[in-house]
C-alpha cells in the first residue's frame, strides 16, 4: 500500500498542461495561504453502510473484482502494530469496525466509487497535532498583557538569586522554554512524580518565573529566578490539606523568598479562616518568605454572585490576589472580601493569560486568580532582588506602595494593580 | 475513622511533642506533626469528641480538601 502523505504539498503532472491545471494551481495557492499542510493523506476509506454487506464479502470484493492485495487486522492480533509490513497491500481491512483503508491510484477509487453500492469512499485525513505555537488573543508584540500592563517589562530586576516556589500541579520540567534554568521540583502526592500531566502548574510556574516565546512574547515576570516547584495537586487537581502544608515547609526550610499558592477551597459566608494554614502562613513568614495565595474563582458577579476569598488565601498572614481583565475591570468570577478576615490585598491579570502548558501543547491561554497570583509573587521576586535583605512585612509594605489605585472597591481589588519595581 | 487536622494554642507550642504524645495515647493515630503547633492524623468520633475539649486544642477540624477545575476549564 502506499504510504500516506504527510506534511507536504505535492505538484501535480497536469499542473503544467492545461487551463484546469492553471485553475488548480491558482486554487492551491489560495489554499496554501490558509494551510500550509494537506488535508488528506492521498489515500481513501471504504466505509460499509451498516447491515448491507459482511466484511468477507468486501473482502472477497477487493480482491476479486477490483484485483486488489489485500490484508486484513487480523494479521496483527498475535504481533504488533506495523505500517510497513502493509507495503505490499492495497487495502487493508479493519474487521471489527466495516473499514477498508485502500491505497491505490485515484482512478482506481473512481471506478470503485462508480461500480459499486452499500459503501462509501471519503479521503483520509492527516491528522495533526495542535500548532506548537497556537494563536493568542493577546495580539500584541513583545510581551502579554499581564506583562506590560505590571511594567515588569520594563522593570530593570528580574528576580536573580531570588528563589520562588510555585505550590501546584507540578512543572513540565522539559518545557523547552526553561532549559538551563535552575529547577528544583518537589512532589508532595504519594505516587506521583513532579511530572505535571494537568497544566495549571506549569502555567502558574510560566507567569511567575518564565521568560519569553521562540517569538519573542514575554509571559514571565521574575525570568531569572530559581524555581521551587511543589507538586501538592494530583494530576486530578486535587490535594490534601497535609500535601500542602508539607509545600509550604518544604519552601520555608529552602530559603523561598516568595510562596505561590494558586489554589484553595470554598468559604461560606461568615465562615473564619482556617487556624492550621494560618499557622503554618505565620510558620513561613517567620523563615522569610512571603506567601500570596488565589483569592478564589467561586464568584458570578454577571449574576450578582459574590463569593468570599478562598481558604487559604483568607488568612490574615497570607496575600490574598483578585484578577482584573486587560481593561481593568475585576474578572467576572473573582472573589470579594466578604467575610472579615478574608480581605482582597490586591489584583493582578487574570483574565485571557498567555503561559507556557506542558508539551506538546507548549502554551495556553487561560483566566482565573490562578493566573493573577504569581504575577504578584513574581513581582515579589523582583522587590527581593532590589532589597535583598528584606523581610516579608517590608516587601509586602513595598507591594502596596507601588500598587496602581484603581476606581474599583477595595473589597474586590484591595489596594489596587500590582506594578513591578 | 476521619482524618482531623488540629492545631494546638500557641502557649503550648513548646509543649507540642507531649501534647502529641499524649493524643496518640488517647486514641489519635498521628500523620503528621509540624514544628508549627498543627497535628493531622485519624481518629474515631468519641476520639474526637473527647480532645476536641484539651485545653491544649484551639482548633480541630475534618482535612479539607482543595481541588482546582479540570485542564479543559476556562477558568482556573
Amino acid at each position: 500500500m502506499q504510504p500516506p502523505k504527510l506534511g507536504r504539498q505535492t505538484f501535480l503532472k497536469d499542473n503544467i498542461v492545461s487551463a484546469a491545471s492553471l485553475e488548480k494551481f491558482i486554487r492551491d495557492i489560495y489554499d496554501k495561504e490558509a494551510d500550509d499542510n494537506p488535508r488528506y493523506t492521498g489515500r481513501y476509506f471504504l466505509i460499509l453502510d451498516k447491515n448491507s454487506k459482511e466484511i468477507l464479502e468486501v473482502i472477497h470484493l477487493l480482491e476479486k473484482r477490483w484485483k486488489l492485495s489485500v490484508a486484513t487486522t487480523a494479521d496483527f492480533i498475535s504481533a504488533p502494530w506495523d505500517e510497513n509490513k502493509l507495503k505490499d497491500a492495497d487495502a487493508l481491512v479493519f474487521n471489527e469496525l466495516g473499514i477498508a483503508l485502500v491505497g491505490v491510484e485515484e482512478e482506481k477509487v473512481e471506478q470503485m466509487e462508480l461500480s459499486g453500492t452499500g459503501f462509501l469512499i471519503v479521503p483520509e485525513k492527516v491528522v495533526y497535532i495542535p500548532d506548537e505555537l497556537p494563536t493568542d488573543n493577546d495580539n500584541s508584540n513583545g510581551a502579554t498583557w499581564g506583562i506590560r500592563i505590571t511594567e515588569a517589562l520594563h522593570s530593570s530586576y528580574t528576580g536573580t538569586g531570588v528563589k520562588v516556589a510555585v505550590l501546584d500541579t507540578g512543572f513540565d520540567i522539559d518545557h523547552p522554554d526553561f532549559k538551563g534554568r535552575e529547577i528544583i521540583p518537589m512532589s508532595f502526592v504519594p505516587d506521583e512524580a513532579i511530572d505535571d500531566l494537568h497544566g495549571h502548574g506549569t502555567h502558574c510556574i510560566g507567569i511567575a518565573c518564565g521568560s519569553a516565546d521562540p517569538q519573542g512574547k514575554r509571559y514571565g515576570v521574575a525570568t531569572h529566578a530559581h524555581i521551587y516547584a511543589g507538586k501538592v495537586l494530583s494530576n486530578q487537581g486535587s490535594g490534601a490539606q497535609s500535601w500542602i502544608l508539607n509545600g509550604m515547609t518544604w519552601a520555608a526550610n529552602n530559603g523561598c523568598k516568595v510562596l505561590s499558592m494558586s489554589l484553595g477551597s470554598r468559604v461560606s459566608e461568615g465562615e473564619s479562616y482556617d487556624m492550621a494554614y494560618e499557622r503554618a502562613a505565620r510558620f513561613v513568614l517567620s523563615k522569610g518568605t512571603l506567601i500570596v495565595a488565589a483569592a478564589g474563582n467561586d464568584s458570578r458577579r454577571s449574576k450578582n454572585r459574590f463569593s468570599p476569598v478562598a481558604s487559604p488565601a483568607d488568612c490574615p498572614s497570607i496575600l490574598a490576589v483578585a484578577a482584573i481583565d486587560s481593561d481593568l475591570q475585576v474578572g467576572d468570577f473573582s472573589n470579594r472580601a466578604v467575610n472579615p478576615s478574608g480581605l482582597v490585598d490586591m489584583a493582578a491579570p487574570g483574565v485571557e493569560v498567555y503561559s507556557s502548558w506542558p508539551m506538546p501543547a507548549r502554551y495556553r491561554t487561560i483566566s482565573g486568580t490562578s493566573m493573577a497570583t504569581p504575577h504578584v509573587a513574581g513581582i515579589a521576586a523582583l522587590l527581593f532582588e532590589k532589597f535583598p535583605n528584606a523581610t516579608p512585612a517590608m516587601i509586602e509594605s513595598e507591594l502596596r506602595k507601588n500598587a496602581l489605585p484603581l476606581p474599583l472597591p477595595a473589597e474586590d481589588v484591595g489596594i489596587g494593580l500590582s506594578i513591578a519595581p | 475513622m476521619r482524618q482531623i487536622v488540629i492545631t494546638i494554642s500557641e502557649i503550648y507550642l513548646d509543649r507540642l511533642s507531649v501534647v502529641a504524645q499524649q493524643l496518640h495515647q488517647e486514641g489519635l493515630i498521628i500523620t503528621h506533626l509540624y514544628e508549627f503547633g498543627v497535628i493531622i492524623g485519624v481518629a474515631e468520633d468519641n476520639t474526637i469528641s473527647r480532645i476536641r475539649n484539651h485545653k491544649e486544642v484551639a482548633s480541630l477540624v475534618e482535612e479539607k480538601q482543595v481541588d482546582i477545575p479540570p485542564p479543559g476549564k476556562e477558568i482556573q
